[in-house]
């Protein structure tokens, strides 16, 4: 019986990791990553694969590890289960004592291993026993409820099954006794009733209680009472997953409850807790579902559909967490800005007439809020003295005094015209100082300052923007004084921000940037020379605008790069690069589409790590870097839940931190440690408006207290405190408790990719899904080593379709031969980028050129999509540029093709022609020396094909359609290939389709005088291929052979020989990877070999034969 | 998606919701009896998995077109794990196919008389964990099987909705047991791509024919004795591929020039085709009007878990 063969993966797999264990290995402990039919074992104090094993065929996932539950310690063994048959290993060596297979056709839902006894609970609800040395069945019980089971527990102790059904309840019948033999089923002696939707988990805890979890998003504790049968009460309901609930388990320190679920977070339940909340939630996977869970004396691990699987020192974060809550114990200072009172009562009018205006145009402000302030509006007319002084914006800056302390001091602006200083240098804050005063009370409407740092002395300087594009710029003297330097009119129109930058080059000059953003999405920059003397230079301002119709409502500038990011109303992003300068307005920037059309409420630059961030209505925290040409990349995007509205995003100590809203109460929230640091009651009332943070690196700290000080105001109240959060030590362990084994992959479904061959047995993938984003990764041939390199956030929905075409190659002198090609990704929202691939020897980089979209708001809510793409790269005999040509397939049947300018960078019409079906695939085909046929899978089963002609003479493009074949498929046209075979001046087109058929059609070309290609059928045949939709399709050429590989979501991909008019089949793979969207193949550089890529819930790799 | 998004997107939906029908799945059955003609010689049907009833409709009307008499004689029986709003000649049975009780009270209102068609479009509503959804929609269809066995006249027909999943192949040699010809068929109101397909089994062999006698036959017997008939095993555990012959037919259904469901169609596209062409050409340049679709969707399982979250957020 005893085997102990273990097999080496013939496959490379990474997706969705469906099983975890954690194991006490000696003393120091093991994890076990069930990741399709591979059983990984990490060490974790090392943090490193140990070893591999292939314990199934490739098409049985493992769906469980759990420990035998033997008494003694050394004879535990580990159990590997599959839906139907399991392996049960030993704990050291992991050979393999006992394969358990075919006992029968149902799905094993929950096993349990005592000895050579195995329990089973099979998902038609009933129990087996068997006797794993003789292999034999001991017995077999029903239980008298015929229904489905997605989970159940068994309880050896009290001999009862808890069986949680598909529909709502849980059944707890008693397992076989010999008393009742005669009996021939269980009789339900409980009826759990109370769960909404499926359960999806259930466990027996101490004292005949019962957790249990489901569909409805809850946690349910049950108490049965085993003295009254049917007797049970719910102790505890908890609440706080989004989304389903897969699995539950004791956490083994503290009674605590761990959860996963789909909303991709993992929680900590505290079963003796007061409120039905989660005491934690740790967050970290990426995309959908976490589903694999394990726990041991404290620490979880968690595996997810991204393939990442984390460790969590659950102990640690939660006496963190109680530290922290100790320490954060800042001092917080409230203020009430008094209203200045006015010299002139005829002045009132004009003031509520300002008034009028600044809230007409104020339009950062929420929707919903104008009915608080169309209320406050009415009172106002009543009762003019009842005005609020509003702040509006606010700075903090450490001013020197005379005796040369530094000293925190925060500056608040009003929309009444008046400018109020705080001294926070002690710990009781001193009152607000008035410093300036606005005669006419002018809306003040954003401040800025900026610190200059030059030979000894420091000088603070602060800029403010007041009325209608007046930018009044002052300096701080010793005495906390505004010292007016200049007063400029920038335009006609409100300055909602202002920026100075330091443009002190050299160290004897004195200059300054100071920058304001209106209304009319302009950036106006002047430059201030000598600023500290009498003989201010101001000069002549520069203008970046866009032509778009728009409104920019952040800004941020990078001195590093010197470049300006803002953020708009729609959502874009532009960034304005400062080193160009113009007398002339400049129209050059890059624009990002961030956010779903949803305004851009706040940006936050992280210089240091060269990191920005984005907030906006649409709720999303939006994360980017920038590379080498400036460019903005998209690296994360986080939809925010604790709160409902972030008005602002800051970073503190490396840790995220927002201000926002929930209900009715504004928060300052840590979201990092998902907790908040400040709240306040708005009663409906005024919202929060910014929020700044200040490091103090100047600041003393003996004298000050601790790190940091920050500020924010809500309406009319400003908000000071220092003191808070906690030192960078404590810091460290936080870290520490908590790291990942396995890096994440794609986060959601793979929809498709593409691969190159690097001369040495490195390949790379490229794989774009249905998370946005595009990956590269790295592939060893020789040992399965497979790595992301990088990952590109241009698209801001699904990706559908890679495509790429080469562009040249060169020998370089080194003896190596560099390649360069063409990338296009396409997908969802109209939307598509276009990069440029460098590779040689053993390198890979690419770049991005341009993005192309092309939704307006009434597509993206029809949710058209560009479905297929191909891309061309011709290069006409002595033009220095290639022809770069982009074709996209759209749902709503629309065949687009553009070309690439490559001054302009961007994607410019050629041709357009609507189709009545979508274009679910496409494929391009070079047919000459100068032209190309573009073929399409249609979604009413037909296929047509486009040829497009380069003029060598003119370098004109002519496009034309060339065939529309009708039927080719019973239904869509999933996937297709094609080559050209020179020999015949044939076109080979093979393609599959929803009706389970691949076709092959061979058509002839025909070069007319006029330089028309004429396409006539030649040979056609169909046949019945997979037993489900066929989603991937490569045809290749071998030895003068044509090959056939194809996929399907019945989950097998074969390899089939084109003989005649018939496909033999040559190999077929079953593989567990659920929605197998496609393949693609990869040739060795020698075109010796070939490597498989198949790619759905994961991607899996192997040699073609 | 707003409300009309969805009428955009889904150009059956608006269809249904234009004729009378509770869901767009009416087009489904409708399209494969154009094919495959299910109501000939029909006078007794089963529908299983009905709710809403866009199906139970559909037959309704159907036998009634025929002349048969569907008020006093309980022809059609329309069963689901969830409320039905009653349908004219329907009787309703709330249950759960997958266990004997339901199948009894089928027996009960048909009072042993044989039936001539079964048919089930049960779906599993988890939607979110494959393979689980895969083996409830394998078990569902396996229910539906079962009842087709009891209650089928020899030379019946039956009609499921299956996954073109992992184990379609051994879904269809199981009903390849019982029928003699058997289609994978796909109306072109399906999407592309999708995984959903209707197997329609013709030419029910007969109880006797496969050598059922037992009296009491529940699911797992059902199951089990399906599975004896030939040695699935090997099958399962891929010592025996399928052969391409095997591939059991597929069969598009619906006409071509019908509404393709991938397609996003301007709300000006007139969907109701019996209409006469001067009334279409009114109704083009009317305004496009929202209707409220039939039957409201069922409560989600999750509904008090909202209640909950509106309640911590107002309570803050
Ligand atoms: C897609 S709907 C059917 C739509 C229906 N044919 C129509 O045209 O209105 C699937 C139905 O299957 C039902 N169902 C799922 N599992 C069931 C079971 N075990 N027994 C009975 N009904 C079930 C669900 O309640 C759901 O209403």
């Amino acid at each position: 019986m005893e085997s102990t063969q273990t097999l080496m993966p013939e496959f490379y797999f990474k997706g969705p990791i469906s099983a975890l264990l954690i194991q006490n290995y000696g003393t120091s402990k093991r994890l076990l990553v069930g990741e399709g039919s591979v059983l990984a074992v990490y060490d974790l104090s090392q943090k490193i694969k140990i070893k591999e094993f292939q314990m199934f065929s490739s098409c049985f996932k493992i769906l469980n590890i759990s420990m035998s539950d033997d008494a003694e310690k050394q004879s535990k063994r580990i159990i590997v289960k599959t839906e139907k048959s399991m392996k049960v290993l030993d704990q050291d060596n992991y050979s393999v004592i006992y394969d358990f297979d075919k006992h029968g056709h149902d799905k094993i839902v929950q096993e349990k291993l005592v000895g050579h006894n195995l329990y089973i609970i099979n998902a038609h609800n009933f129990i087996e026993q068997w006797d794993l040395s003789s292999m034999t069945l001991v017995y077999r019980r029903f239980c008298e409820e015929e229904c489905i089971l997605y989970s159940a527990d068994l309880n050896l102790q009290n001999n009862l099954i808890a069986g949680g059904t598909v529909f709502r309840s849980i059944l707890i019948w008693e397992n076989f006794s010999n008393q009742e033999q005669q009996t021939e089923t269980s009789k339900v002696l409980y009826r759990l009733e109370g769960h909404a939707g499926v359960i999806f988990d259930v466990k027996f805890l101490k004292q005949n209680q019962i957790a249990s979890v489901s569909d409805d998003r809850s946690l349910k504790i049950w108490s049965i009472d085993l003295q009254e049968h049917g007797k049970y009460h719910l102790v505890k309901e908890f609440y706080g997953h989004r989304s389903r609930i897969w699995r539950l388990a004791e956490l083994g320190y503290n009674d605590l409850l761990i959860t996963v679920s789909e909303d991709a977070t993992c929680k900590i339940w505290n079963q003796h807790s007061n409120d039905n909340r989660a005491i934690e939630t740790l967050k970290g996977h990426q995309g959908k579902n976490v589903r694999a869970l394990s726990c041991y004396e404290g620490l979880i691990a968690t595996g997810g559909d991204d393939g990442a699987v984390k460790i969590w020192n659950a102990e640690e974060i939660l006496m963190q967490k109680q530290k922290n809550q100790e320490n954060n114990q800042a001092i917080i200072h409230q203020y009430r800005l008094p209203m200045v009172e006015s010299k002139n009562q005829n002045m009132e009018e004009g003031i509520a007439n300002e008034e009028q205006k600044v809230e007409d145009s104020v339009e950062i402000q929420e929707s919903q809020e104008s009915d608080v302030k169309q209320k406050k509006k009415k009172a106002k007319v009543a009762n003019p003295k009842d005005q609020v002084n509003q702040i509006r914006a606010i700075e903090i800056i450490q001013t020197i005094d005379q005796n040369n302390n530094s000293i925190p001091y925060a500056i608040a602006v009003t929309n009444k015209g008046s400018i109020y200083g705080i001294d926070m240098s002690s710990s009781d804050f001193k009152e607000p100082r008035l410093l300036f005063y606005d005669e006419n009370q002018l809306n003040i409407q954003d401040i800025n300052a900026l610190t200059i740092k030059s030979q000894d002395k420091v000088i603070n300087l602060v800029a403010i923007s007041i009325g209608d594009g007046i930018a009044i710029l002052f300096k701080v003297d010793l005495q906390q004084n505004l010292v007016q330097i200049a007063r400029i009119q920038t335009c006609d129109i409100k300055v909602l921000n202002v920026f100075l930058i330091d443009e002190s080059h050299t160290l004897n000059e004195d200059q300054i940037g100071l920058i304001a953003s209106n209304g009319r999405a302009e950036l106006i920059k002047y430059s201030i020379k000598n600023f500290n003397d009498v003989d201010i230079v101001i000069s002549q301002p520069t203008i970046y605008k866009v032509e778009i119709k728009t409104q920019f409502i952040c800004l941020v500038y990078s001195s590093k790069l010197n470049i300006a990011v803002a953020g708009d109303t729609k959502g874009n992003l532009f960034s304005f690069d400062f080193s160009q300068t113009s007398d002339q307005p400049l129209l050059n920037f890059q624009q990002l589409k961030a956010h779903k059309n949803e305004r851009v409420i706040s940006l936050f630059l992280d210089e240091s790590k060269g990191q920005l961030y984005s907030t906006s209505k649409d709720n999303y925290i939006n994360v980017y870097n920038f590379d080498e040409n400036k460019q903005i990349q998209k690296i994360q995007s986080i939809k925010e839940e604790d709160l409902n509205i972030i008005y602002n995003i800051n970073m503190m100590n490396n840790k995220m931190v927002l201000l926002g809203f929930y209900g009715n109460f504004a928060y300052i929230w840590n979201k990092q440690e998902n907790m908040q640091i400040f709240s306040i009651d708005t009663k409906g009332g005024n919202r929060p408006l910014k929020l700044k943070i200040q490091e103090g690196t100047n600041i003393d700290e003996q004298l000050y207290g601790k790190h940091y000080a920050f500020a924010y105001s809500f309406g009319d109240c400003l908000v000071l405190c220092n003191n808070w959060l906690y030192s960078s030590e404590e810091e460290q362990k936080v870290v520490q408790s908590q790291y990942t084994i396995r890096e994440c992959f794609h986060g959601r479904e793979i929809l498709c990719a593409s691969g190159f061959s690097l001369k040495s047995d490195k390949k790379i993938i490229l794989t774009g899904g249905e998370d946005s984003f595009l990956k590269i990764s790295e592939y060893s041939t020789n040992n399965k080593d497979f790595k992301m390199t990088q990952s590109f956030s241009n698209h801001v929905a699904s990706i559908r379709s890679i495509s790429k075409a080469k562009y040249r190659s060169a020998n370089l002198d080194e003896g190596f031969s560099q390649r360069t090609y063409y990338v296009l990704s396409a997908g969802s929202r109209m939307q598509a980028n276009l990069f440029y691939a460098k590779l040689n020897q053993d390198n890979f980089e690419m770049s991005h050129l341009c993005n192309f979209m092309r939704s307006s708001e009434q597509d993206e809510e029809q949710d058209f999509r560009i479905m297929s793409s191909a891309i061309i790269c011709h290069q006409n005999q002595g033009e220095t540029v290639p022809f770069v040509i982009c074709a996209f397939g759209t749902s709503s049947g629309e065949l687009q093709v553009f070309t690439y300018h490559h001054k302009k960078r961007r994607l410019e019409d050629l041709y357009k022609i609507a189709l009545l079906s979508s274009i679910l695939t496409m494929k391009k085909v070079k047919v000459s020396s100068n032209s190309y046929a573009i073929i399409c899978g249609l979604s009413n089963g037909g296929i047509y094909v486009l040829t497009l002609k380069i003029d060598q003479a003119t370098s004109q493009i002519i496009v034309e359609p060339s065939a529309e074949l009708e039927q080719v498929h019973d239904f869509g046209v999933n996937t297709l290939d094609a080559c050209y075979l020179k020999e015949y001046n044939s076109l080979v087109i093979v393609s599959g389709g929803d009706d389970q058929q691949i076709s092959l059609l061979r058509l002839e070309l025909e070069q007319s005088d006029e330089g028309q290609i004429k396409i006539t059928m030649k040979g056609q045949f169909k046949q019945y291929a997979h037993s489900s939709c066929i989603k991937g399709l490569v045809l290749s050429k071998c030895n003068g052979q044509l090959k056939v590989a194809s996929s399907s979501y019945d989950q097998r991909y074969k390899e089939w020989m084109i003989d005649g008019d018939k496909l033999v089949e040559t190999k077929t793979v079953r593989h567990c990877m659920s929605d197998m969207n496609g393949i693609t193949i990869i040739k060795s550089i020698d075109q010796q070999s070939s490597e498989v890529c198949l790619v759905g819930q994961g991607i899996s790799i192997f040699q073609m034969k | 998606m707003g409300k009309k998004a969805k009428d955009k997107r889904d150009i059956y939906y608006r269809k249904a919701k234009e004729e009378g029908y509770r869901a767009r799945s009416a087009y489904k059955l409708l399209q494969i009896d154009e094919e495959f003609n299910i109501f000939e010689n029909v006078d007794r049907v089963v529908d299983l998995c009905a709710a809403p009833g866009s199906w139970s409709q559909v037959i309704s009307k159907r036998l009634k077109e025929k002349g048969l008499d569907i008020i006093n004689e309980k022809r059609i029986i329309s069963v689901d794990l969830f409320e039905m709003a009653p349908i004219e000649g329907c009787t309703i049975v709330k249950g759960d196919i997958t266990r004997e009780k339901t199948v009894q009270q089928i027996q009960e209102i048909f009072k042993d008389q044989e039936t001539q068609l079964v048919v089930s479009d049960g779906a599993p509503d988890i939607l979110g964990d494959h393979d689980f959804d895969q083996y409830i929609q394998h078990q569902l269809v396996l229910a539906a099987l079962n009842i087709a066995i009891r209650l089928l006249q020899p030379g019946g027909t039956f009609v499921a909705k299956v996954f073109r999943g992992k184990d379609i192949n051994l879904l269809h040699r199981q009903i390849k047991m019982l029928f003699r010809d058997v289609y994978c068929s796909k109306p072109k109101c399906s999407r592309n791509s999708s995984i959903e397909g209707f197997v329609v089994g013709k030419f029910f062999i007969g109880k006797e024919a496969i050598g059922l006698t037992s009296e009491r036959l529940n699911l797992w017997d059902a199951l089990t004795t399906i599975n004896h008939l030939k040695n699935f095993e090997k099958i399962y555990y891929q010592e025996e591929e399928e052969k391409i012959e095997d591939i059991i037919p597929f069969v598009a259904c619906g006409k071509n020039e019908e509404f393709d469901a991938d397609m996003n169609y301007s709300l000006k596209t007139v969907v109701t085709t019996h209409k006469k062409e001067d009334e279409k050409q009114q109704e083009g340049q009317e305004e496009y009007k929202y209707i409220e679709p039939r039957q409201k969707p069922i409560d989600p399982p999750y509904k008090a878990f909202l209640a909950k979250r509106n309640e911590l957020n107002n309570n803050q």
